[in-house]
């Protein structure tokens, strides 16, 4: 009943594509082109970030002053890392938490690094403990330099070697050693077990 | 027509325009309850001749517009969503989005702005009523089975505008510039860092460089007041086109599958006009929420405010907006991919698709026990990780921290904090001596809340030995330092551990109880 209502079909017998319908996709495709390069320049527009002048080299201070091996680590907040001296030598932890970048405290009580947003726990070495945290604590560069200022030793990444081991003959060689720290240079930590 | 020209005919002259072709007779019919003054119904024609009022439909069945079928929760997601607008536009007024302006710019609305204050806090309730609100929205719609048949689409766009609603509550977040701000962000961003593939891209394009700063403020803003509303306008502009123009509003599920009466269902379907029954009902609905929202915001609300972004510490108890719990608890549970990014997408997917997924064709709830305890496990579920998600769950402070948290936390007020100023007696107060008669009845309380707390984790083991002080000095005149001190023994330990916590307390900052923090 409803069928007159309908659309009739006008049915064409297929021909190759004629040149309007050719000229109709080429339009098509030129648009779509011009749409995806628009978008991506305006992406890299969106993208840049503009450099930050960032200090990435801390001096913090003489190996004296470092904690003890076993001691609980010294905080330097303006980096945003903990010193410890491991049994691989000093060592700088990075104190963003590897879960999701929540500054990491230290529980003298317990002895380890905790997480205020979502409780993932470090022992004092950076070791993953506890928690939904993927890794152990990340490391920066460090290099203990004498006075004039030549490395007597220092991390080295690609080597494997995450702490500066360090052999101290007498107290003075602890006074005049300086601990420098390069927060642009970071090992991340091991997947945690 | 009569040729004779009436005062009333000149002033609906004048009225034509405000009154979308309305004569002056017909607006004062309309506002009385009286028929239409004319055939056909000329209120009918004002529906052709307003933008306004051509968006909505000229009559709706008297079913489909039960308050206990829709509970207005539709017309006031929008009345919020329009509250947001002028509020946020007013705000936006004295609003500087960068890091050293923004914190300040908050404090001269809440303190020196006249009525700024009172903006601000109707900018933030009604942001929260309207998570409330779209929520309920669509549980509404889910429990009548209204998603159904041709409304899918009209569904899957209400999903989307949840998801704005979130992300605009979200993104106001940042602007404050305070402590809660800037950690909630920092997680959330870095919660999109775990996305797979697009992850760290998308990090950057949030934040505008590798911790949130300047630009991420500046792009949060943008977010905020401009895409997002833009977003929203337009997925609303859709959603509502397809309620209001192609399926009308459902009609109840008892209406369209039962067996009615004729009698009843000719009274379900008959038509309720606009103008004036509906008009004047909306308005009323809306001057009440309005009023409500006043009122709460003036009398019982108070946005909160914490401390000024500090990049290099992260507040204990940092707790996700409580909108976002529930994928603060799931973070807690695993891996953050698969807990902040994937199932949360799936939980969004699995909404979107709803329609999709339920082939039963049955509206009833009698005849929905599956779709419906699913969706009842779904809304319990959040709840629980919503409560898995709270700073108190799964994060254990040291004890003597716990206990300085809980009396006076580094964000929130806290039993110290609300003592007046004049209650602070100064001195070395020894919580296992007798208070000296001197001691106010208010610190009373609080020491002895303090005891209470020092002596159960004596009790239990966390303390050995443990033994607290609260020391109050005059520093100088209207500052007092209130200095909480724990020492306790640990078995092995050759020294006394120790905890100490100090705020300072202004009398200014007691006069005026709506500060936040000193």
């Amino acid at each position: 009943m409803l069928a007159s209502m309908n659309n009739t079909e006008i049915s064409t017998p297929l021909r190759g594509v004629a040149r309007r319908e050719l000229l109709a996709w080429m339009w098509l495709l030129a648009a779509t082109a011009t749409a995806a390069k628009a978008t991506h320049l305006t992406y890299g527009f969106v993208r840049a970030s503009r450099a930050a002048q960032q200090t990435t080299s801390f001096d913090v201070g003489a190996m004296a002053d470092l904690p003890a091996p076993g001691a609980a680590p010294r905080s330097v907040p303006e980096g945003r890392f903990w010193l410890a001296q491991t049994e691989e030598g000093v060592a700088a932890l990075d104190g963003v938490c590897t879960h999701l970048d929540c500054l990491l405290g230290w529980d003298e009580q317990a002895h380890a690094f905790a997480c205020p947003c979502h409780g993932s726990r470090f022992d004092a070495d950076g070791r993953y403990v506890a928690g939904p945290a993927p890794r152990d604590m990340d490391r920066f560069a460090v290099a203990v330099v004498a006075a004039e200022g030549e490395p007597v030793a220092s991390t080295d990444f690609a080597a494997g070697k995450l702490a500066a081991p360090v052999n101290l003959d007498s107290e003075d060689a602890a006074a005049n050693l300086h601990v420098v720290v390069d927060i642009s240079q970071e090992a991340l930590g091991a997947p945690a077990a | 027509m009569s040729g004779e020209t009436t005062s009333d005919d000149r002033a609906g002259r004048e009225a034509h325009g405000i009154f979308a072709g309305l004569s002056w007779r017909e607006v004062r019919a309309l506002l009385r309850g009286d028929p239409p003054t004319a055939r056909p119904n000329p209120r009918y024609r004002a529906h052709v001749n307003s933008f306004l009022l051509h968006i909505r439909p000229r009559y709706y069945p008297a079913a489909a517009t039960r308050l206990t079928h829709t509970w207005f929760l539709g017309l006031l997601a929008v009345f919020l969503f329009v509250v947001e607008l002028v509020t946020g536009v007013l705000l936006m007024i004295f609003y500087a989005p960068t890091p050293e302006q923004a914190y300040g710019s908050l404090l001269a609305i809440a303190y020196h702005i006249p009525f700024g204050a009172l903006l601000r806090d109707v900018h933030r309730l009604a942001a929260e009523a309207m998570v409330v609100v779209v929520v309920l929205h669509m549980a509404r719609v889910f429990v009548t089975g209204s998603y159904k048949g041709p409304r899918a689409f009209t569904w899957l766009t209400g999903v989307l505008l949840l998801l704005v609603t979130l992300l605009l509550s979200f993104s106001g977040y940042l602007l404050p510039w305070d402590q809660l701000a800037y950690w909630a962000v920092t997680i959330g961003t870095s919660m999109a860092q775990a996305a797979p593939l697009i992850g760290p891209e998308l990090n950057l394009l949030l934040r505008g460089a590798a911790e949130i700063g300047a630009d991420g403020l500046l792009r949060f803003y943008l977010l905020h007041v401009l895409l997002l509303p833009l977003a929203g306008i337009l997925l609303l502009a859709v959603h509502y086109y397809r309620v209001a123009r192609q399926h009308g509003i459902s009609l109840p599920a008892a209406v369209e599958e039962g067996n009615l009466t004729p009698a009843a269902r000719q009274a379900a379907t008959q038509k309720i006009d606009f103008l004036p029954t509906l008009f004047l009902r909306e308005l009323v609905v809306i001057s009440a929420a309005l009023l409500a929202l006043l009122a709460a915001a003036f009398y019982f609300f108070e946005a909160p405010l914490e401390q000024h972004a500090d990049p290099f510490h992260t507040p204990l108890n940092t707790q996700a907006p409580w909108f976002f719990l529930w994928v603060q608890g799931l973070l807690k549970l695993g891996d953050k991919t698969l807990m902040g990014v994937i199932v949360p997408v799936l939980v969004f997917l699995l909404l979107a698709a709803v329609p999709y997924l339920d082939r039963n064709p049955a509206r009833r709830w009698q005849r929905r026990p599956l779709a419906l305890t699913l969706g009842l496990t779904l809304m319990i579920g959040v709840g629980i990780l919503s409560y898995m998600g709270t700073a108190s769950y799964g994060i254990t402070l040291p004890p003597a921290v716990g206990i300085g948290e809980t009396l006076a936390p580094e964000e929130g007020e806290g039993a110290l904090r609300r003592l007046p100023y004049a209650a602070l007696t100064p001195g070395s107060h020894a919580l296992d001596q007798p208070f000296p008669p001197t001691t106010s009845p208010a610190l009373q309380s609080a020491l002895t809340t303090y005891a209470g707390l020092v002596e159960a984790a004596v009790t239990a083991g966390e303390l050995p030995q443990g033994q607290a002080f609260l020391d109050i000095v005059e520093r100088q005149a209207d500052l007092k330092a209130v200095t909480l001190r724990i020492q306790w023994q640990p078995p092995g330990a050759a020294t006394p551990l120790a905890y100490t916590r100090t705020i300072y307390l202004h009398r200014e900052r007691n006069a005026d109880a709506t500060a936040q923090n000193p």
